[in-house]
């Protein structure tokens, strides 16, 4: 019972029945998913060493000190892990310039906590201690607005946090779980 | 209105979402212009389809504004007939500026602290929600003041003039004593509002079971009582545990760390006692929350409560790279929201 619980719930969709997704809503949500992963060949291409699997986890692992430092939920980090993802299999980052993943990593951790988040922080805020680069706001929103198109703007990624809650209520014979059990 | 459950976005737009530029569009007429940028009329070029146009003004410190992206995020939730059906986004190449949505929706300023409070909290958001409701009931702004003196004096003519009963702690806020009104007014909400039901049908009304439930909406809608919720910075612990347990509901006069209202910051004296225009920033249409120390969210949202390290990132570099910064209407990027709504 901390602020904790209740901001966690608020993104994971309280249990309260309201925006409980219909069947057809989730069948279509499964329909659509797939718009929001990256290109079928993309883990292929970081095994192969195409894309720099390092540089992704570091990445990823930057996120998630942004993640921990600002206390954002857990939705926002899927969503920027989601981002970085589908943008790395659409475009192609130039070799052998490390930097331009920091900023990717920045960039889509912001958006996400543009998305999910009650409190954002300011763009050089959100590049927390130990970051081997620091950019200007400047270009941490140009990486946005680059990444923003590249995924078409489809942010709102369906994620496994939108069927939460159907599944739920399918494991508690379509009924509303107690709180305690979702818990 | 179709609401779409969580987490599913999307369903219905079309493919090329993004991928254009605003070149596809050309720019007829500016329709309005606000903190967030400004609206044309426009055509698209290969269609001849007259849409709106709203160009994005980026935040320089914030990036792309949260503001769009919380609008994109919701109008591609919402279906409804009455509501702005968001058509497109599309980029601008070159020289960058960016494009918004257009003026339809919004006239409702109302959604600030009221006398200086400083507590952003969800009394807040149910205060404007029902401001909004009411407007929709009423079919007109509800609190139509030229300026803020104005404007708080239409709230209190209709919801009552705030007192210790109907908002503990109101005489502590810094600047009650400014503008509490000198005659005692009453509640008048219920008869102003309440007898909507036998109003003809509007839109927000048509069906049936609904007209209750925004009247019952509209009578809760009341000052918003500082206490009552807790601020959105203290719903989960930052990085410093925030200390609000601790501290005075009602931080007054300089040096507070709480989100500023609007208008001049400083405390009272600041504040013009005989009611006139200068010192308030009363803006009636669109988006125009400017001044609060979180623009892009206005209302004075208390950023500077939330635990954020006010030193840190911020403190050490802020003041070396926003030098050369080049401002946006430089080089700032460029979005469109291309949005089909009939401009009759």
């Amino acid at each position: 019972w901390n602020h904790r619980f209740y901001r966690n719930s608020n993104q994971n969709r309280v249990f309260d029945g309201v925006g409980l997704p219909s069947e057809e809503c989730v069948a279509l949500m499964v329909e659509k998913e797939h718009r929001h992963l990256p290109s079928a060949d993309y883990l292929k291409r970081l095994q192969s060493g195409d894309l720099d699997p390092a540089a992704r986890q570091e990445a990823i692992d930057f996120i998630r000190k942004v993640r921990a430092h600002f206390s954002f939920g857990p939705l926002c980090e899927y969503l920027s892990v989601n981002y970085l993802d589908r943008f790395l299999s659409a475009y192609e980052l130039p070799k052998g310039k490390g930097w331009t993943m920091q900023l990717l990593a920045v960039a889509c951790v912001s958006l996400a906590a543009k998305m999910e988040e009650t409190e954002v922080p300011l763009l050089l805020d959100l590049q927390v201690r130990e970051c081997k680069f620091v950019f200007e706001a400047t270009a941490i929103q140009r990486m946005e607005v680059l990444v923003l198109s590249t995924l078409s703007w489809r942010m709102q990624a369906i994620t496994p946090f939108s069927f939460i809650d159907y599944f739920l209520y399918k494991f508690h014979d379509d009924k509303i779980p107690p709180r305690s059990s979702v818990l | 209105m179709a609401i779409a459950g969580a987490g599913q976005l999307n369903l219905h737009e079309s493919p090329c979402w993004g991928s254009r530029s605003v070149d596809c569009f050309e720019k007829l007429e500016q329709i309005s212009e606000g903190t967030y940028g400004q609206v044309y009329m426009a055509r698209e070029i290969k269609t001849g389809e007259i849409v709106a146009l709203k160009k994005i003004r980026m935040d320089n410190e914030r990036g792309f504004p949260i503001t769009a992206i919380r609008e994109i995020k919701i109008l591609k939730k919402l279906h409804h007939e009455n509501v702005i059906k968001l058509k497109e986004s599309v980029t601008s190449q070159g020289a960058k500026d960016e494009q918004g949505r257009p003026g339809k929706c919004c006239p409702i300023p109302i959604n600030n602290l009221l006398l200086g409070a400083t507590k952003y909290s969800p009394a807040v958001d149910m205060w404007s929600v029902g401001c909004i409701f009411a407007e929709l009931l009423h079919g007109k702004l509800i609190f139509p003041g030229k300026d803020e003196p104005e404007q708080l004096n239409k709230i209190f003519e209709l919801c009552g003039a705030p007192d210790e009963v109907n908002w503990p702690g109101v005489s502590k806020i810094p600047w009650y004593n400014n503008f509490k009104p000198t005659r005692p007014m009453k509640r008048r909400l219920r008869e102003a509002l309440g007898n909507q039901e036998k109003a003809p049908a509007t839109a927000t009304t048509r069906r049936k079971g609904q007209t209750t439930e925004i009247t019952a909406f509209t009578a809760s809608c009341r000052l918003p009582p500082i206490q009552s919720g807790q601020a959105h910075a203290q719903m989960r612990p930052g990085p410093n545990p925030p200390l609000h347990g601790s501290q005075p509901p009602v931080a007054a006069g300089p040096g507070h760390h709480h989100g500023k209202p609007r208008g001049p910051a400083g405390g009272p004296g600041r504040y013009p006692a005989n009611g006139t225009n200068g010192g308030f920033n009363h803006q009636n249409h669109g988006g125009g929350y400017s001044s609060g120390p979180y623009p892009p969210q206005g209302r004075g949202a208390p950023y500077g409560s939330s635990g954020m390290p006010g030193a840190g990132p911020r403190g050490s570099g802020g003041s070396g790279y926003g030098v050369g910064a080049p401002n946006y209407s430089q080089d700032g990027p460029t979005e469109v929201l291309v949005l089909d709504v009939a401009l009759t």
